[in-house]
């Protein structure tokens, strides 16, 4: 592209382009401000449009697949395929851009102004772009071939909804008298510290000495983000099923909270009070009739 | 060992039998009574605290017999005795309050004796420091001497050296092994007071000492001795070292161990081999240029047959590849090259001591084994199978080896115990070495598999997920009994080359 510099009138110091072959069209005072000329801002439409479907690629895309259905939890797109979608959005944005002279020029607008060079000074916007780009560069081809530091994020949802079937169960033990509700509390509690302790620790805080080998860790009881916030037959179906019986976006894969079969119900019903006394917190209320 | 084991009577062993024999001459006029009804703990500030927190494990009457106590090795301490491992005190003598306060508040790491710092007060602790005294006469008696300890001098390289001489004079190799990781001749016989099988420390690995992890820490703890363990009490004296030494032989003891615990990330980065093929053997110079990546590992209890009592607690991770293959190296700790025969009586003590453990029984001893889960495919929606081997949801690939005879296979699991062999195989090398208590083991295997339905590609665009079980035959180790890992993700970074 080859361009006549011209003589800007607002500025002495400030130039403007003219495509060759558009001479029909009135020249467009590449350094008149959108909002001073009242032009449409292109380029800052066109990047903002850009960012949002950048944005949109990431964050938005991976949670259809989980709301129509086709997958169990949230599918990232794939880095590459991210890159090409992009490179898509930028050509077609390119091609809408330069399909009219004035809007073109009214796009190169900003380009023109941040780095057409004054004589007198370098203007601020100018050395930090300037100063950025290399940076920039630099930074991509670090992270390209620099391992990154953080895992590959896993989505995971610590509480998904209980199957049908445990929504209506009571605790049967939390309706009887004082007395005999604390007896079976306490048989819970023999229960919780022969099987549930090697991983969840003896007061309930997560810290058992079998945990140390587990990167999702047993839950700590005592803070008040787990069973608090969750009802009775939740927990119940949570320890009668463990890990194994949680949907894709609980990440059944990664839990080593293990089904407790060789335990009776009644003995479950024991152990869930149990584990809601040593780690002093009340199970939620269920709403209404129906939790 | 029997030199050290005489040794560690001296000190104040004299008081410490007068007062056994004036215990043993007021227990036995109420030995009758006690025998008939079962132990209720003590009357007094602290009970409900300790029949609340710590008699499930201690029991009612200290004695280390709580319901869950069957289920932990080391066994609870039986309070009773007056044996205590951590003090500032000679040995055979009773821990200081402070002692006692410090056990309490920061428990001992890797067992079933968590720090209670959370749980309860300062104030709720001093009581049972208080309260836990009730329960032996020993406590009873003059207030325990504390032990005077020299300064300590400066650190440098020739206080290693000189470290490193007193290490082989006072032959604490004869339990902790030459490099001290833990595999001295003499681990296949200890017993601690309870007659419990017990592991000599893995000195490389200083945040598991019960006492702490400084130098200091570890002065004091063979300056006191652990007692109720075999791990004796050494003075300058009785020695034949001064004071000076015995801090040199602590700073060396420090060096064996990493200046900081190892970083537990979930990542480990795999190293690109610029120059010539990856290594054959996992003691190849090349490796050491390789970051490793510390893997720690708890006793698999999540399926059945479950397991209480683990003997490897970590192993170190590194990762190689070039353009055509992915290398991994695995470092663990193991006291033994299983199987080993002088190992069986103490299977045989493990054995006895689980009473409740899952069946099937242990009857013989198995080899030491590692097993890598990888999923089948690797997928960027992230779906991955059960980190031991899949289950019947979805199975996994898997690599596992076994020390005896030394082979390694891959396969498809439907869980570690159901394992069909590949029948499109990718040539997966290995090569094992075991020396000085430590086993390193590489595997090797072409990024690029035969099938890839059947196996996992390597080094394209995703990080690959891997899980890892290991067992120790010599610890009654078989079938699904050994340490696992959740899920960790190697990065293989191709620099575009594959993309
Ligand atoms: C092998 C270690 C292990 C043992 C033993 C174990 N758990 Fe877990 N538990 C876990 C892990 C890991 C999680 C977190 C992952 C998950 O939610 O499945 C968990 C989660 C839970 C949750 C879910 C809490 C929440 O807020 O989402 C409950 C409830 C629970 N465990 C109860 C128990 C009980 C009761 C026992 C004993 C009968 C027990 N666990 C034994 C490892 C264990
Ligand atoms: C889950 C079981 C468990 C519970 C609960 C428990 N302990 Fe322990 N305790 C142990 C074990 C196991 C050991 C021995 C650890 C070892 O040998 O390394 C021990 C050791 C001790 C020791 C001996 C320390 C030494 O220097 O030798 C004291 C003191 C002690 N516990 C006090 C308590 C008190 C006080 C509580 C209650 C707040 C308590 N424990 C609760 C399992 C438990
Ligand atoms: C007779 C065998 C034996 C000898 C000899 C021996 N140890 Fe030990 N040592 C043990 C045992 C057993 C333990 C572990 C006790 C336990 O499980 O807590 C131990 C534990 C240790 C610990 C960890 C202490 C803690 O706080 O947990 C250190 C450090 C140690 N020994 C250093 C030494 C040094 C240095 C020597 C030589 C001067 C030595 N040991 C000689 C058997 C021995």
């Amino acid at each position: 592209m080859t361009a006549s510099p011209a003589r800007d009138p607002s500025s002495n110091r400030e130039l403007s382009f003219q495509q060759p072959g558009t001479g029909s069209d009135p020249p467009v005072p590449l350094s008149g401000r959108a909002e001073e000329t009242g032009e449409p801002r292109v380029f800052l439409w066109t990047v903002l449009t850009l960012l949002a479907v950048y944005a949109s690629l990431r964050f938005v895309v991976p949670w259809i697949s989980l709301w129509l259905g086709t997958s169990q939890i949230p599918v990232p797109v794939p880095r590459f395929a991210i890159g090409l979608y992009m490179l898509c959005a930028v050509i077609g944005a390119l091609v809408y851009v330069n399909s009219d002279a004035r809007r073109w020029r009214l796009f190169l607008g900003p380009v023109v102004r941040l780095f057409a060079l004054p004589r007198e000074r370098i203007r601020w916007p100018q050395a930090v772009v300037f100063g950025a780009i290399p940076l920039v560069i630099g930074a991509l081809a670090w992270n390209r071939v620099m391992p990154s530091s953080q895992p590959p994020a896993q989505l995971r949802m610590q509480h998904p909804t209980m199957p049908q079937k445990y929504v209506s169960l009571e605790n049967p033990f939390r309706k009887l008298p004082e007395a005999e509700r604390q007896k079976a509390e306490a048989e819970g509690v023999i229960l919780y510290q022969k099987n549930c302790r090697p991983c969840h620790g003896t007061s309930a805080d997560g810290n058992g000495p079998l945990a140390r080998g587990l990167r999702l860790r047993p839950v700590n009881f005592t803070d008040p983000g787990t069973i608090a916030t969750v009802v009775e037959p939740y927990v119940f179906w949570r320890v009668k099923e463990g890990g194994i019986g949680l949907p894709a976006i609980g990440t059944p894969w990664e839990s080593a909270m293990p089904a407790w079969s060789d335990l009776t119900d009644d003995e479950i019903w024991k152990v869930v009070m149990a584990t809601y006394a040593l780690a002093g917190k009340e199970p939620r209320k269920p709403e209404g009739a129906s939790p | 060992m029997s030199i050290s084991c005489s040794r560690r009577v001296g000190g104040s062993a004299g008081r410490r039998v007068a007062s056994f024999v004036a215990a043993t001459i007021l227990l036995a006029a109420t030995a009758r009574a006690q025998a008939a009804k079962p132990a209720t703990a003590p009357e007094g500030p602290g009970k409900t605290l300790y029949v609340k927190w710590c008699s499930g494990c201690h029991g009612d009457g200290g004695a280390g017999d709580g319901y869950a106590a069957s289920y932990m090795i080391p066994r609870p301490r039986d309070l009773t005795l007056g044996n205590f491992y951590i003090r500032s005190t000679k040995t055979g003598d009773v821990p200081t309050d402070a002692d006692l306060r410090r056990t309490i508040t920061d428990g001992f790491p890797g067992t079933a004796m968590s720090g209670w710092k959370t749980a309860l007060s300062t104030a709720q602790i001093d009581t049972l420091v208080q309260y836990v005294k009730k329960f032996s006469p020993f406590f009873s008696g003059p207030a325990p001497t504390v032990l005077a300890a020299g300064p300590e001098p400066a650190p440098n390289s020739e206080g290693l050296v000189e470290g490193r001489r007193v290490y082989e004079q006072l032959k604490c190799f004869e339990c902790h092994g030459q490099k001290g990781y833990g595999d001295g001749t003499s681990v296949p016989t200890l017993m601690d007071d309870q007659k419990m099988p017990i592991f000599s420390a893995d000195l490389s690995k200083n945040w598991t000492f019960r006492g702490g992890p400084t130098v200091a820490d570890i002065y004091r703890g063979f300056r006191t001795g652990l007692n109720g363990t075999p791990m004796p009490a050494y003075t300058a004296e009785a020695n034949n070292v001064n004071d000076e030494q015995l801090w040199r032989l602590a700073q060396y003891v420090r060096s064996l161990a990493p200046a900081a615990p190892p970083d537990t990330s979930s990542m480990i980065h795999a190293t690109m081999k610029m120059d010539g093929p990856l290594p054959a053997t996992p003691d190849d110079k090349a490796w050491d240029e390789v970051p490793a990546h510390y893997v720690p590992l708890g006793g698999q209890v999540a399926i059945k047959p479950r397991w209480f009592t683990p003997s490897i607690d970590g192993v170190w991770v590194q990762a190689m590849y070039d353009m055509k293959k992915l290398a991994l190296k695995l470092t663990w700790h193991d006291a033994s090259r299983s199987p080993d025969t002088t190992f069986a009586p103490w299977i045989k003590k493990v054995v006895e001591t689980l009473d409740h453990a899952d069946p099937p029984p242990i009857t013989a001893q198995g080899p030491d084994r590692i097993a890598i889960t990888f999923p089948v495919k690797i997928a960027a929606d992230s779906l991955r199978p059960f980190f031991l081997g899949g289950n019947s949801v979805r199975s996994a690939y898997v690599w596992r080896w076994s020390s005896s005879p030394d082979t390694a296979e891959e396969g498809t699991t439907r869980g570690l115990a159901r394992f069909t062999p590949l029948a499109a195989k990718n040539g997966l090398g290995h090569s094992a070495r075991y020396q000085d208590g430590e086993w390193q083991l590489q595997f090797t295997r072409a990024l690029l598999p035969v099938d890839s339905t059947t196996a996992p590609t390597f080094g394209g665009d995703l990080p690959v997920p891997v899980a890892f079980f290991a067992a120790d035959g010599s610890n009654g180790e078989i079938g699904m009994r050994g340490s696992m890992s959740g899920w960790y993700t190697i990065m293989i970074h191709m620099m575009g080359a594959t993309q």
